[in-house]
Parts: structure tokens; sequence; C-alpha cells
């Protein structure tokens, strides 16, 4: 397989834990630190029920997301009706939690050590199927009342709350929406790259899933596939930076945000109009001819 | 049976008294007036009715049924809807959409079918829609204003948007929470005339409002009902023509000599 | 005999004890320091400041080179780290605060920005200093002072009494001087305070170097009691639990979450262990969320309709 094959598998699978977390940072405002801790969950899990009890992987990856779900559901049980620091706050606390149990059951997930010789399930079609599913799914649920209910939940909880909208219930539904997703992800990432370990989903990781969200733009759904990709790329092409790649990396961003805080897409959206609007201008010629 | 009954309820802020023993009685189709200075507690009446802020004493009941620690969400939907003084519409949303916002919960999809989109999503979508647009016709929101964000719109037409949503809850009391602060003249009159029609179209189903203002003339040329409130004591309450000469209501506002 | 051999178990197990809380007193008072200094930004501009994190970096790296060139004392080691810190919050802010500030963005592209603020400051020392581990010497050697027959580690008393007299000096500066009153002014209500003639941009930038001050002393604080190396920042997350857990909006809330943290955490670690530590906490922390989520200040800040 081509190194080239590597990177787009890598950056699919970014972006899908990317939307995700667009669900709950772009369309909802909360903010979660522990978004990656969700895709150890959904690595750990399916790569266990592979490993040792060799599972078939499309059903360990199914096993492996409601796991997850239901782990979120308890976390967030508590802090869905409480102010927003706290979600963030318990969704950090989570993940470090965590990451210390996953250290600490040696003989289960092999510790700090990480978990070896997962089987090597995913290429590069899996994984674009899988995005082009989980994009239409996630449109689709924006275009919904659920998405409509959310962005009024992110601009005026309040009065969301006194247009008959069950704030505590919606942020969990969203909630729990983007944890299949992002433990998704997480499977994906464990079937492809073989090996895991508790330090590759800290909460840099999971602040760096926020911060792409920002870089495409809290309204754009387009935007932060877009983005993402370019960013994740970027980081590829900023090497020859050397030590300094991942400061300018930040001060391209910290400056992107000040100058265009609603992202580099705001809220442009690419939607099948657009595919339209673009084929108008060859069907005229081809009319006209005729 | 009266529609609303608000039963001696009192709010503390700390050891500000924002409502003393308030109460009040609201039967079918009846529009109710409350008015008073800045900082008499109205807008803290109706964020008491609405779930918004709970109440330190006191009861309040609607349709017999006691709703003093109902959420808000669960309240607005048994039929009391609200707009706000200082216009919370959703800024992320189109008009339309804010509209639609207070039919989210009419709407039969679950999460799944949202998901993927089966006829019936589409079908109570579009139906939810139409009736969205009807609300904005009533309250005269020209058509080409429909996908605009509210943000760009002239402030008159963004507080008329807010009540479009308020009456899309369908409710059976509507708070109107100053609905005409920040209004020209011309706007005023409009409003009134819009509030005239609102309650017209929406006398079968036995809808009553309650408006809070400090307007005078507004409140003397729409209400049957007036409760007057200084720093959170009700100083008087009765019919137009008794309010407007009753010492206790002048000398609150215009000053003990007059 | 046997009385005596019990009594004397007894009296080991209060030694420990007691050292344990001056341990977890001293980390506590450096994690008031922090969350104080997180706490102040959040009073102001009501977001949460993760950039505070680099500032502690920044204050410590600086201390550690001052050190290095000057072999200066820890009375002025902290001065250094205390003012780099402050003149890097500054800094901080004209760079990634100002310009949102002046576009009126909403409060979470501040959070945003104050999070790449903390990256920022990471990768600037890894591409300048390096990856390396780093430590300060025993400013004041290993020893203790003895009290009742007790030894007590001399370096924590020191660092916990300086902590608090830093935080006794910071609620002077703030309730007794002018420029601390427009402090809290600006706290209360940023547009009244501008139109009674407060520069606000001016009083802002001052409340970031007050709190770079209070970051890059804890800064040093932490450097002192663990190792020096680029990842310190991260420690900030003890500072923002700390005044979660004290109650944001309020100034004494975070000390004593602070100092509760602290004390909580040593006795965790000396007890079961520091593995389990972060597992216990997050089952403290969601207990306390079910329990009492207002934070033991207990200011509701309810929002205003």
């Amino acid at each position: 397989m081509s190194f080239y094959q590597g990177v787009i598998i890598i950056v699919v699978i970014n972006v899908i834990a990317v939307i995700g977390n667009f669900l709950l940072t772009g369309m909802t405002g909360l903010l979660s630190f522990g978004q990656a801790s969700f895709m150890a969950l959904g690595a750990y899990i399916s790569g266990l029920l592979a490993v040792k009890f060799n599972i078939p992987f499309p059903l360990a990856i199914l096993l492996a997301i409601i796991a997850s779900v239901f782990v979120g559901f308890i976390i967030a049980l508590p802090v869905v009706k409480l102010r927003r620091d706290y979600f963030a706050l318990t969704t950090f606390a989570f993940g470090e939690f965590l990451k210390a149990v996953l250290n600490l059951s040696v003989t289960i997930t092999g510790g700090a050590t990480g978990l070896a010789g997962i089987p090597y399930k995913v290429n590069i079609w899996i994984v674009l199927i899988s995005l082009i599913i989980v994009i239409l799914l996630v449109r689709n649920f924006r275009n919904s009342k659920f998405g409509k209910e959310c962005l009024a939940i992110r601009d005026d909880e309040l009065a969301a709350r006194s247009c008959g909208i069950d704030s505590s219930r919606k942020k969990m539904t969203v909630f729990l929406f983007s944890v299949a997703i992002t433990s998704f992800a997480g499977c994906l990432y464990g079937f492809y790259t073989c090996y895991i370990d508790p330090s590759m989903f800290g909460w840099t990781k999971s602040s760096e899933l926020v911060i792409m969200v920002f870089f495409g733009g809290l309204n754009s759904l387009t935007g932060v596939i877009i983005g993402t990709t370019f960013l994740t790329l970027s980081l590829e092409i900023l090497r020859f930076t050397g030590a300094w790649r991942m400061f300018i990396y930040v001060l391209i961003m910290i400056i992107l945000i000040d100058f265009r805080p609603q992202g580099v897409f705001a809220n442009w959206e690419l939607e099948w109009t657009t595919f339209e609007k673009l084929l108008q201008v060859p069907l005229s010629i081809i009319k006209k001819e005729k | 049976m009266d529609l609303l009954e608000i039963r001696n309820i009192s709010k503390h802020f700390g050891g500000i008294i924002a409502v003393d023993n308030f109460s009040l009685k609201v039967k079918k189709n009846q529009l109710i007036g409350i008015i008073g200075p800045n900082g008499a507690g109205k807008t803290t009446i109706f964020n008491l009715i609405s779930g918004i802020t709970k109440t330190t004493s006191g009861k309040i009941f609607f349709k017999g049924k006691e709703i003093t620690f109902l959420k808000p969400s669960h309240i607005s939907k048994l039929g009391i809807a609200r707009t706000f003084q200082n216009l919370r519409l959703f800024s992320g949303l189109d008009v339309i959409s804010n509209v639609e916002i207070a039919y989210t919960y009419r709407m039969r999809y679950n999460f799944f079918q949202a998901l993927f989109w089966p006829p019936i999503v589409l079908r109570e979508n579009k139906k939810f829609r139409n009736l969205a647009k009807e609300s904005l016709n009533l309250v005269k929101v020209p058509t080409n204003y429909y996908y605009e964000k509210p943000t760009n719109l002239p402030y008159g037409l963004q507080k008329r948007i807010d009540l479009a949503r308020a009456l899309s809850l369908l409710p059976q009391v509507l708070l109107l929470d100053e609905p005409a602060a920040g209004l020209n003249p011309y706007e005023v009159i409009e409003l009134i005339d819009i509030i005239r029609l609102i309650q017209k179209e929406y006398q079968k189903q036995n809808l009553s409002i309650i408006l809070v203002e400090h307007r005078m003339e507004m409140i003397m040329e729409l209400c049957e009902g007036i409760y007057v409130l200084d720093f959170g004591k009700t100083i008087a309450k009765g019919t137009p023509e008794y309010i407007q000469n009753n010492e206790n209501v002048l000398t609150a506002y215009l000053g003990e000599e007059f | 005999m046997k009385a005596g051999l019990l009594l004397r178990n007894v009296k080991k197990e209060l030694e420990v004890f007691l050292q344990q809380l001056l341990n977890g007193l001293s980390s506590g008072g450096v994690y008031a320091l922090m969350a104080v200094g997180f706490g102040l930004i959040y009073n102001v501009l009501k977001f949460s400041n993760f950039s505070h994190g680099g500032v502690m970096l920044i204050g410590c790296y600086t201390a550690y080179f001052a050190f290095k060139i000057f072999h200066s004392s820890l009375f002025l080691t902290l001065l250094f780290g205390a003012i780099s810190g402050g003149f890097c919050a500054v800094i901080f802010e004209k760079l990634a605060i100002a310009p949102l500030r002046k576009r009126n963005a909403p409060k979470v592209y501040f959070f945003v920005n104050s999070i790449n603020g903390g990256l920022l400051a990471e990768y600037l020392i890894v591409a300048t200093v390096g990856v390396f581990f780093h430590t300060f010497p025993d400013f004041l050697g290993t020893a203790n002072i003895n009290i009742r027959q007790i030894s007590f580690s001399k370096l924590n008393l020191t660092m916990f009494t300086i902590s608090l007299i830093t935080l006794f000096g910071l609620m002077w500066y703030l309730y007794k001087t002018k420029s601390g009153r427009a402090i809290r002014a600006v706290a209360c209500d940023i547009n009244t305070a501008s139109l009674m003639g407060v520069d606000v941009n001016r009083v802002i930038s001052l409340t970031f170097f007050v709190s770079g001050l209070l970051g890059g002393l804890s800064g040093v604080f932490l450097g002192i009691s663990y190792t020096i190396y680029p990842q310190l920042g991260k420690m900030i997350v003890k500072g923002w639990m700390a005044s979660v857990i004290g109650g944001l909006g309020s100034l004494l809330g975070p000390v004593v979450g602070g100092i509760l943290l602290g004390v909580l955490e040593t006795f965790l670690t000396a007890y079961i262990g520091s593995s389990f530590t972060p597992i216990l906490e997050f089952i403290i922390l969601l207990m306390f969320l079910l329990i009492r989520p207002q934070g033991i200040a207990g200011i509701i800040v309810e929002e205003k309709v």
C-alpha cells in the first residue's frame, strides 16, 4: 500500500472524528475535552473483542459503539443539566480517568505499552464509504428538527427552553450521537494502525478535535471537512520547518481565528443545489446549441 | 374556572424582594395588563410564570393544575408562551426556522427517522414550514425576509418575529414582555393592530394575553384589566378607568406633590 | 510495653499524616495561585483562559534561565518568573484576545484561542529550548524544620507561606487600591465601567498582567516541586478544576477549591497510589457536581432575561 493511501486513510479517520465533534461544538455549543477518549473507547473495545474473542470486525465495531454510547450516557447524565463549563470539565476528567484505567489494566489492555496485534481490516475504500455515510447522516440530522433545536440551544438556551425544547434531553441526544461517530472513528483507527496505546488519546488530541471545528467554521459542515483535511495535510507540508513546525501551525491558527472568527468557510455549505447551479452552465450551452 | 391563577407568589433575590405577594387571575379570552415603573418586578413575574426562575413562595396554576415547579420547556408545551423584552432570537437560524423552533416538539419523528429521512420527515417538515409561514404572515413579516438571518433585520421586525415564534407554540396564555419597547410611534400603532388581530384570530382557541408595559397609553387602549406594580407590590388593580383615577397610581408614576 | 508500642505507632502515623497534610497544603497553595490567576480573567472577560498554562510555562523557564545565568536566590528567581509571566500574559492578550474583543466575537472563540495560546507557548519552548527535562536546584537544601519532634519539609512550608502571602497581597490590591477597584468594576459590568470613564482596554491588559504574575509564580513553584518540561502548562487543568469546584465568578472560591484539591490529591496519592488518583478524582468530581453544582462559593450566576 502506498504512502499516499496511508495519509488519506489517516486524514479521513480524522475528518470522521472531527465531524463527531462538530455536532457537539459546532451545532450545540458544547465543548468536550474528552472526545478523544471516546475514540480510545471505540478502538480499545473493538480491538479487544477482535483480539481476544475473534469476533468479526463489523460486529466488534457495532458492539464497541454501543458500549461507548452507554458510557457516554452515564457521564453526561449529571452534567447536561448544568452550565457548559461543567460539561467541558467532566468530559476532560473522564479522559484522564479513562487514561488511568487503561494504563492500570495491564493484563487486559496491555497498559502503557499498548494493545498490539489488532487485525488489519481497514482499507481506503472502507474509510471513504464510512465517511460518506457519516456525512450523509450528520447532514440529515442537521436539516431535521433536531438540528434546528441544537442550533437554538447553542444560540440561546433560555429562549430555546421557553419554546418547548427540553434542552437537557436534546444535549444528551446530540452528545450520544457524537460519541457514536467519534468512537466509530476510533474503531477504524484501531483496525488500521493495528496498535493503540493510551497516550494517543490524551486531551491534546481532544483539544485538536475542538480546534479543527473552529478552523473550518462552526456553521459549516463542508468547512469542517475541508478544514480538517487541510490542517491534517498541512502538518505534513510544514515538516520542512523542522522544530518550529507546531509553533507555526498554532500561530497560523491564532491569527486565523483573530481575523476570521467565524471560520474559513463561515456559513458556506456545499449542497446538491450548488452542483445543480454548476450544471446549469453547461446545460444552458447545450440548449443553445440545440 | 380560571385559565391561569397566580396565588400569592413572592421572589427574593438575596435581600431584595423583587415580587411581593403577587396574585392574578386570568380568564379565557382576556387581555390583562401589568404596568409599573422600571424595576417594579414585571419581568420577574413573567420569569416566574414561564418557569425560568423559581418562586420563593406561592403557587401558580394553569387550567387547575399546579405548574409552579415545572421546567420551562414543559410549561411552554402546556400552552403558556412568552416573548422577551430584549429579543432572544436565534442568530444562527433564519427567520422562518426561528419560528419553526416553536413547532418542533409537535413534529412526529424520532432521532433515527431524522437520520434516514423516510417520507414522514419530509411531510412533517413541510407541514410545519407552512404553519410557520402562516404565523409570520399574521404578524406581517414580508415574505422576502423569510430566509434572512434575524440580526440583519430592523428592530421592529425582529420583535414581530419573536411574537410569531411565541404564537407558534399555539398557546392559551401569551405573555408579552414590553412589546412596544424600542419601537417608534408608528410601529407602536401597528403593533396595537397586530395584537388586536391576534386576539381575533385566536378567539376560537380562547387565547388570553398578559401584557407587561410601562407605556400607559398602550395598556389603557388594549387591556380590560390592569395591575399596577411598584417595588414588587401590587398597588392597584381594576379597569382602565379605575386605574386612571387611582391616587396610589398617580403617586407612583408622577411623584408625591401631584 | 504493648501500649507503648501502640502509642509509638499512633505517633508515627500522626507524623506521616501531618507531613502529608503539609505537602497537600503546599501543592494546594500552588493550585490556589493558579486557580485565582485563572479566575481573575474569568471574572473580567467571562471565559476560561487556558493560555494561563502557557504563561506558567514561560514564567518557569525564564526563572530557570535567570537562575542559570545570575545564580539568583529563591526569591529573586520567583520574582523573575512572576514578572516574565506577567509580560507573557500581556503579549498573549494583545496577540489573541484583543483582536477578538475588537470584533465582539462570542466568548467561545476567546476560549479556543486561549487553548491555542497555551499550545503556542509549549511549542515555542520545544522549538527553542528542546524537549529535555531540567530541574531547579534545592534552593533551601533538604533541610527540615522540627516542630514538636515532627519534621516538616522547609521547602513546602516556604512555598505554602509565599502562596498565602501572595494571595493576601492580591486581595489587598483588588480591594484597597484604585487600579484594583478598576479591575473589579470591569469584572462587575464591562459596559457600565467603560461609560463611567474606566479605560477598559487598559484595565484588561492590567488584569492579564496581574494574572500573569500569579501564573509565573505558580509556574516556578511547579517547576520546583516537579521538573521543568515543555508540557508543564498542562497543569493548568488543576487550576481550572479548582476554580470550578470553588465556584467560577468568585475570588475566594478558587482559593478554597485549590487548597482542597491539593490536600485531597496528596492524600489519595499517598494512600492509594498516584496511578489511581485520576480515577478517584473523576468519581469525586461527578459526585460533587451531583451534590453541589454551584461550587463551594455557591454563587449561581443567573442569566438575565
